[in-house]
């Protein structure tokens, strides 16, 4: 029986527009669980971000709850928020977004020194094993702009996770990057979830879909299909992508 | 041009450019600028009114009646460059008056009544018509007005010199515009013609002729003929007939309202210190305003050169949003120092004692402004030079820059601070945007330290050469320097360590030029001594810079002293410093004085070395000398306390609207800088709210940035005014004597303005970044 780690009832996301309402999420339930590769696919438009960031407490709810270790992240305080992003939850942006004036180093060890639960020798002792395990040791000290963006995201998934979280939230990783680099980048993640990470990632891209190990498709705020799958297997890559590829055309993809 | 002043006006909607604020700071400079010159020419031209009312020419010579020969007035009508001159007689009152019971710590001299007397009315804000002044009237100048018991109805009491009680009725207070203004200690009140032929005729048949000389003066209003200057005017009635030598004061037009604007003098020469600097902080601001609006508007500037705009238009459109920006801060200015004015002259009223117009120099203003947007453009004309390096293509395709990441300037990223390292490192990043900012807090820094150094050395007891003793001696008759050892020796029969002090002042002419003298029995425990030594010796004298310029003699130089008819050489043993008539006076010792003929003491105080020998010393002094003096508890008196209240008032006001300027300059820099801030770093913002940092401390990383760049530039400015911050004051202050400002950079006066000018800019940085809390994580995302 797989633990829930996070868990959504009534989500309601709504804006206002040209002064008409605009509702994207209408009352969605959703139960993400520990040690899941879970992406979160739809067409343009569909919601799939805000439902990520509505789960990930970036951006509040409208109305609805959203349940994570007996606290409704939709409730809380800015401050208690603050805490989850750094102890809890990790992010990974689409375009990077790392910090310019921060070297790679910097930018993977500055949100681990907001731990009060470690040293900040072990933090820096740990940034240097997240380098060497992303492949960009020898850049260690470069800024962002100064690297590949292949290179930048690698060091944005090695900020995400050096608090160990619970949880890592990923809004189209991939979406920014050229083949090569997607297909590093996929691996990398598709390692960490082998390792026992959990991933919510949004993906339009169906080779990121395949190293999922559930896959829910939204469509009008809702989710309309929850696929479960073994785990990624590159050896059966090329069925993977047709199980996928047909489960996503029922789904009108 | 359409399409210019649409850019313009959309620039202006949009808020660029730091348009309000260039807005706020011109109208400071302008209403300062305003406020100062305004108050200045209304004086001036007040004053000048009123001395030709009251018929003063280029010189004005008070002499005792006794010594006014009619071979003097002869000589005087005969004098070719003499024109014109009038005689008026007054009385001086040597008692103290008494009013409501309490002696009045003033000296006052009285006058008859005179055709054309402005007597104010009951506002104080014109002359009334009614002057008719009956017997047993008396009126009052008006700066005796704010003293508590001098008021309409009041009776003020005196006994003249041949011991005759009078008492006067206070029937109004008049405008004296050669006595009036405070820095002049004495008070001259008007009574009726009848009253002072009366008591002058009681003081003549009643009193021997060495008192006569020392109460009834005459006042010799000589008017030059054309082109003719005052101290020619001086310098041939000098040599021609005596008359300067024997008279008590000769002073040119110029002198008296020179005497009348000293405070206001200072106060311009410091508003002409804080214009310039504020000047510079409006060209840094725009500057740096500039630099950034064109940096962030990159993109949108190769649009508009891609669609055919040229450089020269696109600067354009800055110099006309400046232009607009500067005459609207103008124009406020001076719309709001209209009132200003009106509140500010009413307060030197006070000081001056002459009714001011109240209107604004609009001219000068006007020119002023003008003079202002002209330099200011000179800058923006500059500034934009760097608009030609913008391309249509660079800027379109996302005008991406080098960075420069240069390692030995980079600040290490620490886990403990870590708000402290990061807000470093985000202010190494971006140096260069706050230049600007550094500037400011150096210049606001070497203005707060110099007015604090100001405020700290402003010591009356220096700056007029009074002593510290706490027995008061005052002369009933016989006490005079030559028992000033036999008074001192007694007195150390009760206090071993007791000292006698005396001063004595008469004015006499130096080398051609009618100077104060005075003279001490302890020369050197007077005043500072800024080259040199005190004099020791009869005939030795001691100058300030004032009278070296004037007589052009140095230490060493010999120097003819002369009065009436004595003439003796003292030689020249340094500089010190006074504030007495300007700095135009010298000091002698009491042997020296009595070589010129004076024995008299005006001045004697005892200085213990215990105080509670005090009663046993007063008792003793008046049970052993009581015939010739009168011994008791010193209380300082009415124009040394009034001086320092004045002092204090216009320090502390000065001090106090320092640090409001400065409170006003950090909001002002600070808003304009953080709001570009806030622009470049929207995304880092989020990117560190998305990692966990709190709103509250990414403000204080923001705080703590501004507070480092406070920090750097206090450092930096403490170090130009321990090199010049002396030199400014002394150029500030040098219109009353102040030319040597010994003043020492205590930690007080070097760790206030860091306190207050960091404390100020980290406050309000934190309150400006009041807006990251708005930034919301979610602006990172894209679909």
């Amino acid at each position: 029986m797989k633990k829930t780690i996070l868990s959504a009832k009534g989500l309601c996301k709504s804006f206002v527009h040209n002064g008409e309402q605009v509702h994207i999420l209408t009352g969605m339930d959703v139960d993400i669980y520990e040690g899941d590769f879970t992406v979160i696919m739809g067409a343009s438009g569909s919601g799939k971000s805000t439902t990520l960031y509505a789960l990930s407490g970036m951006d509040r709810a409208t109305a609805g709850s959203v349940m994570y270790n007996g606290s409704d992240i939709a409730k809380l305080s800015e401050k208690k928020l603050s805490a989850l992003r750094h102890g809890d939850f990790g992010f990974i942006f689409q375009q990077m977004h790392l910090v310019s004036n921060l070297s790679l180093f910097e930018n993977i060890a500055v949100p681990g020194y907001l731990s009060k639960n470690r040293s900040a020798a072990d933090t820096d002792k740990k940034a240097e094993e997240l380098l060497e395990k992303m492949g960009i040791s020898h850049i260690k000290t470069h800024l962002p702009s100064q690297c590949s963006g292949g290179e930048q995201q690698r060091c944005a998934i090695a900020r995400a996770i050096i608090n160990e979280p619970a949880l890592l939230f990923a809004d189209e990783p991939t979406g920014a990057l050229n083949r090569k680099n997607t297909t590093e980048v996929l691996d990398l993640l598709t390692e960490l979830n082998k390792g026992g990470q959990s991933i919510l990632m949004v993906t339009h891209d169906m080779r990121a879909a395949c190293r999922a190990s559930r896959i829910l498709y939204i469509e009008d705020g809702k989710i309309i299909g929850d696929l479960e799958l073994e785990k990624y297997d590159p050896a059966r890559e090329k069925s993977r992508e047709t199980q996928v590829g047909a489960w996503l055309s029922s789904m009108e993809w | 041009m359409k399409s210019i002043i649409r850019l313009t006006l959309a620039n202006i909607k949009r808020g660029k450019g730091a348009f309000s604020g260039i807005i706020l700071l011109m109208a400071l400079i302008t209403f300062t600028f305003s406020g100062t010159v305004s108050n200045d020419d209304q004086l001036r031209s007040a004053l000048s009114s009123s001395l030709d009312e009251a018929d003063v020419g280029e010189l004005t010579v008070f002499i005792y009646d006794d010594l006014l020969t009619e071979d003097m007035l002869d000589s005087i009508g005969k004098n070719r460059k003499v024109k014109s001159f009038t005689q008026k007689s007054s009385m001086i009152v040597n008692q103290k008056p008494v009013v409501g019971g309490k002696e009045q710590d003033i000296a006052i001299q009285l006058k008859g009544f005179y055709d054309g007397i402005k007597v104010f009315n009951s506002d104080f804000d014109s002359f009334t018509a009614d002057t008719d002044l009956e017997s047993g009237g008396i009126y009052l100048p008006y700066k005796l007005e704010a003293m508590e018991e001098m008021k309409k109805g009041a009776e003020i009491s005196f006994t003249t010199s041949s011991g005759s009680e009078e008492t006067f009725i206070v029937r109004g207070f008049y405008e004296d515009p050669v006595h009036g203004a405070t820095t002049i200690a004495d008070n001259q009140c008007i009574i009726s013609a009848e009253d002072f032929e009366r008591l002058c005729s009681h003081e003549l048949d009643h009193l021997d002729s060495d008192v006569k000389r020392l109460i009834l003066q005459d006042e010799l209003y000589i008017h030059g003929e054309e082109g003719v200057s005052a101290a020619e005017l001086k310098r041939s009635l000098i040599n021609k007939n005596g008359i300067i030598n024997s008279s008590n004061w000769a002073v040119s037009r110029q002198h008296i309202m020179d005497l009348f604007e000293m405070y206001s003098n200072t106060g311009t020469r410091g508003m002409a210190a804080f214009t310039i600097m504020l000047l510079l902080v409006i060209l840094i601001t725009m500057h740096n305003s500039i630099s950034a609006s064109i940096e962030m508007d990159s993109t949108d500037l190769g649009i508009l050169r891609s669609q055919g705009f040229t450089v020269g238009r696109i600067r354009l459109v800055y110099v006309f949003q400046y232009t607009i920006a500067l005459i609207i801060g103008s124009i406020l200015g001076i719309l709001i120092s209209i009132p200003a004015c009106r509140i500010l002259i009413r307060m030197w009223m006070r000081v001056t004692g002459i009714l001011t117009g109240n209107g604004v120099s609009f001219g000068k203003c006007i020119i002023m402004c003008l003079a202002i947007i002209l330099i200011c453009l000179g800058f923006i004309v500059t500034a934009t030079r760097k608009v030609g390096r913008i391309s249509p293509v660079s800027a379109i395709s996302g005008g991406r820059t080098e960075v420069h990441f240069d390692s030995r300037l980079n600040t290490k990223i620490r886990q403990k601070p870590l708000s402290l390292s990061l807000a470093l490192r985000q202010l190494n990043s971006r140096r260069r945007s706050y230049i600007g900012t550094f500037l400011i807090v150096v210049l606001l820094v070497f203005f707060l330290v110099s007015i604090m150094l100001l405020v700290e050395n402003l010591d009356p007891d220096k700056l007029f050469g009074t002593s510290k003793g706490q027995v008061q001696l005052i002369s009933t008759g016989a006490f005079t320097m030559e028992s000033s050892d036999e008074i001192e020796a007694a007195a150390r029969e009760t206090d071993p360590k007791a000292e006698l002090y005396t001063m004595s002042y008469h004015r006499m002419v130096i080398d051609g030029e009618f100077t104060p003298v005075h003279s001490f029995r302890r020369t050197k425990d007077y005043y500072d001594i800024m080259e040199g030594r005190a004099p020791k010796y009869d005939n030795e004298i001691i100058i300030t810079k004032g009278v070296s310029e004037d007589t052009g003699k140095k230490t060493g130089d010999a120097v003819t002293v002369s009065y009436q008819d004595r003439s003796e050489e003292f030689v020249v043993t340094g500089y010190f410093q006074s504030v007495y008539d300007f700095g135009l006076v010298t000091m002698m010792t009491e042997e020296g004085m009595q070589k010129m003929g004076y024995n008299d003491i005006q001045e004697a105080q005892i200085s213990l070395s215990d105080d509670s020998k005090l009663d046993d010393m007063i008792n003793m002094l008046n049970d052993r000398f009581g015939d010739s003096l009168s011994a008791s508890e010193y209380v300082e008196n009415n124009s040394l306390s009034t001086y320092r209240t004045i002092v204090s008032v216009l320090m502390n006001s000065v001090t106090y609207a320092m640090y409001a300027v400065i409170t006003i300059f950090a909001a002002v820099v600070v808003v304009m800088v953080s709001r570009r801030a806030f622009i470049k770093e929207r995304t880092d913002i989020g990117i560190f709210k998305a990692m966990g940092f709190t709103a509250s401390s990414l403000r204080r990383q923001f705080a703590m940035r501004f507070a480092a760049v406070a920090l750097a530039g206090t450092v930096v400015g403490e170090i130009f005014s321990a090199l010049w911050a002396r030199k400014m004051i002394s150029f500030m202050m040098k219109i009353v004597g102040l030319t040597d400002f010994k003043a020492c950079l205590t930690p007080a006066v070097l760790l206030m303005p860091a306190a207050v000018i960091c404390l100020s800019f980290f406050v309000v940085a934190y309150l400006a970044s009041g807006k990251i809390k708005r930034i919301e994580v979610r602006e990172l995302i894209t679909e």
